[in-house]
């Protein structure tokens, strides 16, 4: 009984297993100093975890990993990008480029929502083309109509010819805005307190969520759609709402990404946001109808824990940076595409054994 | 009726979240608003009179201090829509005259304080180039 739990417990954590001994493996190869890993960690922790705990809503409504996400992280863009020309810094600046980003955001999952509702089965992949397709009317905004249609006045945003957004904008007067807020300093190592607040009242908030009738809709929207609908749940409604929630907290998340970071590589910071946090949520040992925050932490700690020593672990052992580096690419996107067929053959299952109980009761 | 009435408290409570958001969000500029101010230490003309520029004068703000010469220019960075700077005049290194100057300011980008007409008390200490 003991054996098979323990069993049933390795199969079904797997993944972050793996993870978490290629890294024990890793790190002495890496000759990395702990200090410096574990202020890399609480750096990547407080940059990234908004963006993976973005993707809760969505799994508990039963629409899989929304890599749609990448929507809410162009809203948030686009409202950063409004802060800067308008020249408001610190958390009023931050806090400028939600309220932009808010309504943006709220279309854009509107949007999502409707097109996922009318490929209902298919919501990954849909949301995966999706951000491709708006990626483009993303890029013709912000290419051709600021500047032109919506008025942007700081040259430091504008391309020479006089309409368009520079490559790449520096945030200087946003930069650690939240994270400076309310820092300290432990041993060393510095913690930026603000953000690890917000952090965990969004989690909190999450919880309560789930509390509310909303979120028990989505529970048995994400359950059975068909039972759902019979119990009098706006299925397609409820489904929307999720999407939307997911889109704005990802352009909360997108802000609160890039106030770290420093700077908005206009036209490619968004592109691997999703790809990011989502390999981070299953790295974490969630599947794509299963996840809860406790994953989220998991796997954010896992997978830029791979971030950081995979190059310098590849190269201390071949000698090649770039193969570490390779090499946890190789992992990461494996980890996607296991997960997604798992998703699968589980989907396959149920179908399977639902259809073989209807036909029992039929005989 | 009921339901007429129920979509119409709705929209309402939307309508002036919406509207609170707005009055945050513009409250929210003019508070986080970055202004460069520009101090000149040199001779301008006023209402036809003409003002030199200050032998030496030292600008205080927060934790930064300048000095400037007759003909210098500095340039900080400023929040908000108030500020308050401490201007003083030096003769032979010992302080001569000091000011505290409050600037307001709304939506500008950048501001030319001449600093001869803070030292004079005029009421308009700004200039256009």
């Amino acid at each position: 009984m003991k054996g098979r739990s323990l069993k049933g417990f390795i199969l079904s954590n797997i993944v972050p297993i793996i993870f978490l001994v290629f890294a024990a493996l890793a790190i002495p190869i890496s000759g990395l100093s702990y200090r410096y890993l574990f202020q890399e960690i609480i750096t990547r922790l407080s940059r990234d975890t908004f963006l993976v705990l973005a993707l809760l809503v969505p799994v508990l409504a039963g629409m899989g990993l929304n890599f749609g996400m990448v929507l809410g992280a162009m809203a948030g863009q686009i409202g950063l990008m409004l802060a800067v020309d308008w020249g408001v810094v610190g958390i009023p600046g931050l806090l400028v480029a939600a309220l932009i980003g808010t309504p943006i955001s709220v279309l854009l999952g509107f949007l999502c929502g409707y097109i996922m509702n009318k490929a209902k089965g298919r919501e990954m992949v849909t949301s995966y083309i999706l951000g491709f397709f708006m990626n483009g009317a993303y890029q013709f905004v912000v290419l051709y109509c600021m500047g032109g249609i919506f008025p942007i006045k700081s040259p430091q945003l504008l391309l020479s010819r006089g309409y368009g957004v520079r490559n790449a904008l520096s945030l200087a007067g946003i930069r650690g805005a939240l994270d400076s807020l309310v820092s300290m300093e432990i041993h060393g190592l510095s913690i930026p307190v603000a953000t690890f607040i917000v952090i965990l009242a969004f989690c909190l908030f999450l919880i309560l969520f789930e509390k509310t009738k909303l979120g028990q809709d989505m529970r048995a929207v994400g359950q059975d759609m068909v039972v759902a609908d019979g119990a009098g749940i706006p299925v397609e409604r409820t489904r929307i709402v999720a999407i939307i929630i997911s889109t704005i907290l990802a352009c909360y998340g997108q802000i609160i990404f890039l106030q770290n970071i420093g700077t908005i590589n206009t036209y490619n910071s968004h592109e691997q946001t999703g790809i990011f946090a989502i390999a981070a949520l299953l790295v974490g040992g969630a599947t794509a109808s299963k996840a809860n925050i406790v994953n989220v932490f998991v796997g954010v700690l896992l997978f830029h824990l791979m971030f950081v020593i995979s190059p310098t672990a590849g190269k201390n052992l071949i000698g090649d940076a770039q193969l570490g580096e390779y090499f946890r690419v190789f992992v990461s996107y494996g980890i996607i595409a296991i997960a997604l067929l798992l998703h699968a053959l589980e989907r396959r299952r149920v179908r399977i054994a639902r259809m073989k109980m209807e036909n029992e009761s039929v005989v | 009726m009921i339901c007429l009435s129920v979509f119409k408290r709705r929209m309402f409570i939307r309508t002036v979240l919406v509207i609170v958001l707005i009055l945050f969000g513009v409250f929210l500029v003019f508070i986080g608003k970055q202004h460069i101010v520009v101090f000149a230490n040199e001779e301008v003309y006023q209402d036809g009179k003409i003002f030199p520029a200050l032998t030496k004068v030292r600008i205080k703000i927060g934790e930064e201090t300048f000095e400037l010469e007759p003909g210098d220019r500095v340039s900080v960075e400023v929040v908000g829509l108030k500020n308050a700077f401490l201007i003083e005049t030096l003769a032979d290194g010992v302080v001569d005259k000091s000011i505290t100057f409050p600037l307001s300011l709304k939506l500008e980008r950048m501001v030319i304080i001449s600093l001869p007409l803070v030292v004079a008390g005029s009421s308009n200490v700004t200039i256009t180039e």
